[in-house]
């Protein structure tokens, strides 16, 4: 074969991942932002970051890391490096041109390699800004006061190696060895000036967050998210999810990620009568219907009531967790299983991690929280140990534009 | 020899000659083009010259001229005052023909067409950013930095000899406490050019080794460690002295055989890198030293062997890489700011003494400055 | 097509001239025993031309362009050698010819077996990798345009054919004349050799002066028209010459010829030839 031949195939292959970048960026233009082409590439750039509306995949590494350093122009680098590796890293390609087998067999090579072979896998990174990201840095003047962190809800039970964060990046993919590839060469890019606070693998996503994703089912064997909002639903999320010009220049367009390890006791729950399980959460366990209905999508009637009181009990986790009853706050929320070995006490350390994202977390997300962790029949089911808040910027529009510019500018 | 053969025998050589001649002066097709891969192309008509990109990183650069004209061309790059840094001529019309160039140093150049090979052509700039270090100055820089830390080297081994005679003096005399504050003492030297020293497979587990570590049947728990037991746990033993005699043989031998060990630029930025991976898994967890807790004497040690190694290839490294070296020094600084704080007397605070949040603020620091480390060996094979 | 044509003209006539000259001086002085090994040199040439040019190709390497004008520039000074050498030998061989009966050969000046290989060798091989790196990328664009490469060989049937008239046209001539028509004639082409040399060794950075021109006449003599050609193939005059090359160029003809045309020592005592 003549060198002209491979040229030429190389050729085809920049040009394949270009027009594969062409043709996700067309697809961000639509209003269905961040669905992953046939090649199963979710375009990195667009007006939100991906890994938000976009159709929830199957396998999430999620990365919480802390600031070693507090030269904002180190960071700005890192945030530069990450934004390029990020991007080819959403394209299936490695982190650097030939990172893998380097052409120098002395070299240490760029990507570490595990990777190699596989496709993009409708890879998405979402990068985040936690509260101590200002501090560090000396912006405190940039922090929404939305960032403030959450109050102590009751029964809370965290664990400070589990929780907060000055920055974080979410991984998600539908290949897991595609997202722990991502998030580990990003980490390994950021030593001496990033370390690692906690890490989350989660598998089996809890919500749908596009209509045309059927309705998953957490570790409690339920449907969970069913009342998600929806990628396709562009008012709502606007009201809901993406911040207006209430934040500041550098997050509209963007919004906030709330992350809550929620530890289930399964055993116990298991061992609950079916009915029981039923009255806790609110619906049906079969079909993911409301008490009150017969089809999963049936809108639950909070009103009717049966002959021992309200059909869908007051401590039920959807009448709580309704936008009914949290003023008409809601929320897209993005969360996976997890089972993380054992507790050491002969049960599985298993749960949910929970992820949403929402306009404002204190109007959003913390009354509910409130509501659920003082009345919520399932609370005595759950522990929280871990919990954070990061600031989401909005997208990157330009092909110069990185994580953090606005922000550090 | 007849001459045929001989005529035979000439033309083979010359075959050789021009094979060789070709071998040395050619240039592998990893040669940037647009930075991504690929070769530059041009497209050169009679009155025009495209060029795919107007910059591209020092090094080797290929061009691809592809002649869409009717008219024979040339392909010229120029740099300043019309000095040319490579051509092709002959470029017929429908013929692609490659131009494989190296360009050292970043700069303004000026690339030219020439449809009827006449005149100064199209002509366009050709921006080249960074700077490739020429070879010859790269050897004589690597050769020097070999010899000099080869010098450190002897100047370790030099002191561990008598340091570690010392220390097994002490144990033989049954004086304990002073056996205890020489041992990190002794060790100190050891650890310094512990990769060098590991590099003699079979006296580094005899001097080195742990007391759980496989051996073959019949061979004892022997060096440092055994010694390090004795003192700190169940007292001296019978035997303790003969394992002190044993010690200071293999230092001894040790000793003899690094003076004839000759390294290259790539065992020394890998020794460098590994000092550190030392520190990560054996001095950080408190592994190394499980009797004396004295890590940390060992672990300032295999920091202090790092940035000797590292030094030694600063100039090649600054060549390659300006950027590397003001990070690997920040960051050699922070770790040795961070060990300051650890410091009592003369020696170091004991491991049983740090605290979970301690090895924690020192994981951060090593793994911050191995990174950077882990960069130098693919800088100076550059 | 012409432009391709031209370039297989140029580089062709440039081996070709000198292998001419020198099969016809062997075939003239009966020397056809001496014939093979010129064949041999030619084909050693063009096999490590094409065996070093494929080699790169196969690997996909190339040669740096400082190695390859290097290589271009050396060879061509030792062709340079060669050929002067060539000519003296040839100028005492036409005297004592002239002086003896013909067909008597000189045992006194004989060149040896390996000269005649390594003088073929080195004028086809000096320009020999440039010419097999341009047949290869005329054959590999012959995927998609048969142009260049039909154009490339024509112009070589040409050179050869022009090469071949040479040959013809020396055998005809008288002996005496013979050695001095060829004679001048090598040494122009020598001089151009080695002009050329210099010119490759300046724009490898080997020599100064490669931007400080002579004359420049490349308006009224272009480099890509035919006589443009014609003069480049056969004197290998450069329409931009450096004065580097024009320097060595005068200095190597005014030499030569000097030597070349000064009387022979008279070892006997002279007599009158009425």
């Amino acid at each position: 074969m003549s060198p002209w031949h491979l040229s030429r195939r190389r050729l085809f292959g920049l040009a394949g991942a270009g027009a594969a970048l062409a043709g996700a960026g067309a697809a961000a233009g639509y209003g269905l932002s961040g669905a992953p082409a046939a090649d199963g590439v979710v375009a990195f750039r667009g007006e939100h970051q991906a890994g938000i509306v976009t159709p929830a995949q199957d396998r999430l590494h999620f990365v919480a890391l802390d600031l070693t350093s507090t030269d904002r122009a180190a960071v700005a680098d890192l945030l530069r490096r990450w934004t390029a590796a990020a991007e080819r890293m959403t394209t299936g390609r490695e982190t650097a041109e030939g990172g893998a087998i380097p052409a120098n067999r002395y070299a240490a090579p760029a990507d570490t390699g595990e990777a190699l072979g596989l496709p993009a896998a409708s890879l998405t990174l979402t990068f985040g800004v936690g509260p101590g990201f200002f501090d560090k840095l000396g912006i405190v003047d940039r922090r929404p006061p939305q960032l403030a962190g959450l109050p102590r809800f009751q029964g809370d039970r965290l664990d400070p190696a589990r929780s907060g964060g000055d920055l974080c990046i979410q991984a998600c993919a539908d290949d897991p060895q595609v997202a722990v590839h991502a998030v580990r060469n990003l980490v390994r890019d950021g030593f001496g000036v990033t370390e690692v606070r906690w890490s989350q693998l989660g598998f089996g996503r809890t919500s749908s967050t596009s209509t045309g994703q059927a309705t998953p089912r957490n570790l409690f064997g339920f449907k969970d998210g069913t009342n998600n909002l929806k990628a396709e639903e562009p008012d709502l999320l606007a009201q809901h999810v993406w911040v207006g010009d209430e934040g500041p220049d550098w997050l509209r367009g963007g919004s906030y990620l709330v992350a809550r390890r929620i530890r289930m006791h399964i055993e116990t729950w298991d061992r609950s009568g079916l009915d029981e399980q039923e009255q806790i959460i609110g619906r049906d366990k079969g079909e993911g219907a409301p008490l009150t209905g017969t089809a999963e999508f049936d809108l639950a009637d909070l009103t009717a009531t049966g002959p021992s009181g309200p059909v869908i009990p007051d401590d039920s986790h959807i009448r709580l967790a309704s936008a009914e009853a949290n003023g008409g706050a809601r929320m897209l929320r993005r969360g996976y299983n997890f089972v993380d070995g054992t507790d050491g006490r002969g049960h599985l350390d298993a749960g949910l991690f929970f992820v949403a994202f929402v306009r404002d977390p204190l109007t959003q997300y913390v009354p509910m929280q409130r509501r659920l962790a003082r009345s919520d029949g399932l609370s005595e089911y759950l522990e929280h140990n871990g919990s954070a808040v990061f600031a989401v910027p909005p997208g990157l529009a330009e092909s110069d534009d990185h994580w953090g510019r606005t922000l550090l500018a | 020899m007849s001459p045929v053969t001989r005529t035979a025998a000439g033309l083979a050589s010359l075959t050789v000659a021009a094979a060789l001649l070709a071998g040395c002066t050619s240039t592998a097709p990893t040669a940037q083009g647009a930075g991504d891969g690929g070769p530059i192309t041009v497209n050169a008509t009679d009155t025009a010259c495209e060029i795919s990109t107007a910059q591209a990183p020092a090094g080797t650069l290929t061009f691809r001229i592809t002649n869409a004209g009717s008219k024979v061309t040339e392909f010229y790059l120029y740099a300043t005052g019309d000095r040319i840094m490579g051509e092709v001529e002959n470029i017929g019309p429908g013929l692609s023909r490659d131009l494989i160039v190296e360009v050292p140093d970043g700069g303004t150049y000026t690339t030219a067409c020439k449809p009827g090979m006449s005149g100064d052509g199209i002509r366009a700039p050709f921006s080249v950013t960074g700077s490739a270090q020429r070879a010859t100055d790269a050897n004589a820089q690597l050769a020097a930095a070999t010899a000099g830390y080869k010098r450190y080297v002897d100047s370790q081994v030099g002191a561990l000899v008598p340091k570690t005679q010392e220390f097994a003096d002490a144990v033989k005399a049954g004086e304990v406490e002073k056996a205890k504050a020489l041992f990190p003492v002794a060790r100190t030297y050891w650890e310094r050019i512990e990769p060098v020293a590991e590099s003699f497979g079979d006296i580094d587990p005899r001097i080195d080794g742990r007391e759980d570590d496989e051996r073959d049947p019949g061979v004892g728990f022997t060096g440092y460690h055994r010694l390090e037991k004795d003192l700190w746990v169940t007292g001296l033993q019978p035997d303790s002295a003969a394992i002190a005699d044993r010690l200071t043989a293999d230092i001894t031998d040790l000793a003899t055989r690094t003076r004839t060990v000759e390294l290259t630029p790539v065992q020394l930025a890998n020794g460098a890198k590994e000092l550190l991976d030392e520190v990560a898994t054996g001095k950080i967890t408190g592994e190394e030293d499980r009797y004396s807790h004295t890590d940390l004497w060992d672990f300032a040690a295999n920091v202090e062997g790092s940035r000797a190694a590292v030094a030694a290839l600063r100039p090649t490294i600054d060549a390659n890489d300006p950027a590397l070296g003001p990070v690997l020094d920040q960051r050699f600084e922070a770790v040795e700011t961070l060990l300051q704080g650890y410091r009592v007397g003369d020696g170091y605070r004991l491991y049983t003494q740090l605290t979970p949040e301690d090895t924690r603020a020192m994981t951060a620091a090593v793994d911050a400055l191995s990174e950077p480390v882990s960069k130098v060996a693919g800088t100076v094979t550059a | 097509m012409l432009g391709n044509a031209l370039i297989g003209l140029r580089e062709g006539l440039e081996a070709a001239l000198v292998v001419a000259i020198l099969v016809a001086f062997l075939v003239r002085t009966g020397r056809r025993s001496e014939l093979p090994r010129v064949w041999a040199g030619v084909a050693l040439a063009v096999a490590v031309s094409v065996g070093v040019t494929l080699g790169l190709t196969l690997t996909q390497q190339a040669l740096t362009f400082s190695a390859q004008e290097a290589l271009g520039g050396s060879l061509s000074i030792i062709a340079v050698g060669f050929v002067t050498w060539m000519i003296f030998w040839m100028r005492s061989h036409g005297r004592t010819l002239s002086r003896e009966l013909e067909g008597a050969l000189d045992r006194a000046v004989s060149m040896g077996p390996w000269a005649v290989v390594v003088m073929a060798a080195l004028a086809v091989g000096r320009e020999g990798l440039e010419t097999a790196i341009f047949f290869f990328a005329a054959a590999q664009a012959a995927g998609e345009t048969a142009g260049p490469l039909v154009g490339f060989l024509i112009g070589i049937a040409i050179a050869v054919a022009l090469a071949y008239a040479i040959y013809r046209g020396a055998l005809t001539i008288d002996l005496g004349r013979f050695f001095t028509v060829t004679g001048f004639l090598l040494i122009f082409v020598a001089a151009g050799i080695l002009a050329y040399g210099v010119h490759d060794l300046q724009e490898a950075g080997i020599l100064p002066g490669l931007t400080t021109l002579a004359f420049d006449v490349s308006d009224v003599i272009p480099a890509d028209s035919w006589y443009g050609t014609l003069l480049k193939g056969i004197f290998n005059f450069s329409p931009r010459t450096t004065v580097l090359e024009a320097v060595v160029w005068s200095l190597y003809v005014v030499v030569v010829l000097a030597l070349f045309l000064r009387p022979a020592r008279r070892r006997a005592p002279a007599t009158t030839v009425a």
